[in-house]
């Protein structure tokens, strides 16, 4: 029997491409998402199980005999060759995982490996083209779910208010504004699929809509789907009014569009939206300092845009000053305190300095206002397994962010600070002339 | 032409200097990525040493790996990004493992940098 035929056949992929295997949804994996995180239950005692059994008896037998402390002995087994060993030669006494390769692998091998594999794997759930509606909507049945959003907005509840328009959007599939404000909202909360998918609907209706085609850029460079992006950009430079007649010179796509957002600054110096391409597409080719440039030139422009001083943030990351991207973002986190994406970044960037409990503490704020965003998890993840806190990547698979707050200090939806009004000064070093 | 991938992993050196020597705590393994830039073309070699001091990154076949992955350009960023499922791309056979199966299970998202969004 060829088991990975076997596999395959039982994988049945649904019309959107996702993937119904029986086997690999019943593993339950540490990050799966919350959604997914119900099915751990459904995982009960089948003939696949002897490899779950022989790790944890293992770990039982390691516990008893030597009476380790808890999180000790979850780092032996998570590090322990010997226990592995032992967990795979109980199973089938003639596989050996570190003498068993891949030339010839018995099909119960094979099997082990996938589900072993997925299991240190964190799921992430299926990304289909269309907008993925929130299951359980509060405001479906509201009269005026449009206000509720807009009362939800100006007290930075976004997820509140992504429901909200949800219920909007379900009665006037039609309005462009609300697909738009969607898709902004969902990228500000780190969910790019669901922001593109939102933005693609809004520009389907409204195809000049110039807004829209600013925010699909963005969210596609964030996607490297770099052909999309520059395309949706050069439909952004021909629908509108001053910049339409620009033709573009270039040898590559990339020159092409550069050249020609490069035209329409020459055309008005003091468009902030052109700056701000002209900063993601740096931000693209990694030309950071060019980037950093265009971005503090935008910020002169508009210096309380919470968007561009994330930007700002995320190019001087890039370039490797995680210090000044730290700057960046605060100052959009004080623009917008619910700016859910900033907190990440922010996250990220404290990672990078190898600041791993700091980092922490600002990857749960980022979850305490969006807890769905399933790459934030992960990243948590990984920073509790650098900090060897395994008692707190335990109580991750709860989902709960709340839980921590003994541990991290986190700023939640109900109690953010105050929005303030920002200058653009600070940036104002990285603009070159 | 550069692989999308070659850039992925240029992006991982910044990371290997600050948590390198947690990863090679963590992995301990050497691996191999056969990148091809469509199917059927010649590969072209990484190596991500996740085993001796803080982890190093190198274009080419150096040292003996733990586990060689070989599939597609498209693919390893299908699967970077989150859009594939990687034990699917191995079951389907888009993508191919040699050597140990315990050190192949163990490469995961975790050695895959992080990027701040715009």
């Amino acid at each position: 029997m060829d088991l990975s035929k076997e596999l395959f056949n039982q994988t049945a992929c649904a019309a959107d491409g996702s993937v119904q295997n029986p086997l690999m949804n019943a593993v339950s994996t540490l990050l799966t998402g919350p959604e997914i995180a119900a099915l751990d239950s459904e995982f009960n005692n089948t003939e696949h199980e002897h490899f779950q059994d022989a790790w944890e008896e293992a770990e039982v037998q390691q516990k008893i005999a030597e009476e380790i402390p808890h999180e000790q002995q979850f780092e032996e087994a998570w590090q322990d060759q010997d226990i592995f060993e032992q967990a795979w030669v109980e199973h089938d006494p003639n596989a050996n995982p570190w003498t068993t390769n891949f030339s010839n692998p018995t099909p119960e091998a094979l099997e082990q490996f996938v589900r072993m594999w997925q299991q240190m794997w964190p799921q992430e759930l299926p990304k289909t083209p269309n907008y993925v509606f929130d299951e359980f909507n509060p405001y479906l049945q509201a009269e005026n779910p449009y206000e509720i959003a807009m009362d939800y907005l100006a007290n930075n509840q976004i997820n509140h208010a992504i429901l909200a328009l949800e219920a909007v959007i379900m009665r006037d599939p039609n309005s462009s504004d609300i697909w738009k404000l969607l898709g902004q909202l969902n990228a500000e909360n780190d969910e790019d699929f669901r922001a593109i998918a939102a933005l693609e609907k809004g520009y389907e209706i409204d195809p000049y809509n110039l807004d829209i085609l600013l925010s699909l850029g963005m969210s596609l460079i964030n996607e490297k789907s770099e052909d999309m992006a520059i395309s949706h950009l050069h439909t952004w430079l021909s629908n509108h009014p001053e910049y339409h007649n620009i033709q573009a010179v270039g040898e590559s796509p990339r020159e092409q569009i550069k050249n020609a957002f490069e035209q329409a600054r020459n055309l008005n110096p003091n468009d902030a939206d052109i700056y701000q391409v002209l900063g993601a597409l740096n931000f693209m080719t990694k030309d950071y300092e060019i980037a950093a440039s265009a971005f503090s030139r935008a910020l002169q422009l508009k210096p309380d845009d919470y968007y561009i001083w994330n930007r700002l943030g995320a190019t001087l990351a890039n370039q490797g000053d995680s210090h000044l991207a730290i700057q960046a973002y605060q100052k959009a986190l004080e623009i917008r305190p619910s700016y859910v994406r900033a907190w990440a970044n922010l996250g990220i960037a404290y990672a990078n300095i190898d600041e791993m409990n700091t980092a922490a503490r600002f990857y749960l704020c980022a979850l305490s206002l969006n807890p769905n965003a399933v790459q934030i998890w992960n990243y948590l993840l990984t920073s509790f397994t650098c900090l060897r806190r395994w008692d707190l990547i335990e109580k991750l698979k709860q989902f709960n962010p709340m839980i921590f707050k003994d541990e991290y200090d986190i700023v939640i939806a109900n109690d953010l600070p105050q929005a303030k009004h920002v200058e653009s000064d600070w940036a104002n070093e990285f603009i070159i002339e | 032409m550069a692989l999308k991938s070659e850039k992925l992993f240029n992006e991982m050196a910044p990371i290997l200097q600050t948590t390198g020597a947690d990863l090679v705590k963590k992995i301990g393994a050497i691996y191999h990525f056969e990148i091809l830039a469509a199917p059927g073309a010649e590969p072209v070699v990484f190596t991500i040493d996740l085993k001796n001091g803080n982890g190093s990154f190198a274009k080419g076949r150096v040292g003996t790996a733990d586990a060689t992955f070989t599939m597609t350009d498209d693919d390893l960023i299908a699967v970077a990004q989150g859009k594939l499922n990687p034990q699917v791309a191995f079951m389907q056979g888009k993508m191919k493992i040699k050597g140990n199966m315990a050190k192949a299970s163990k490469f995961t998202p975790d050695i895959l940098p992080k990027s701040p969004k715009l």
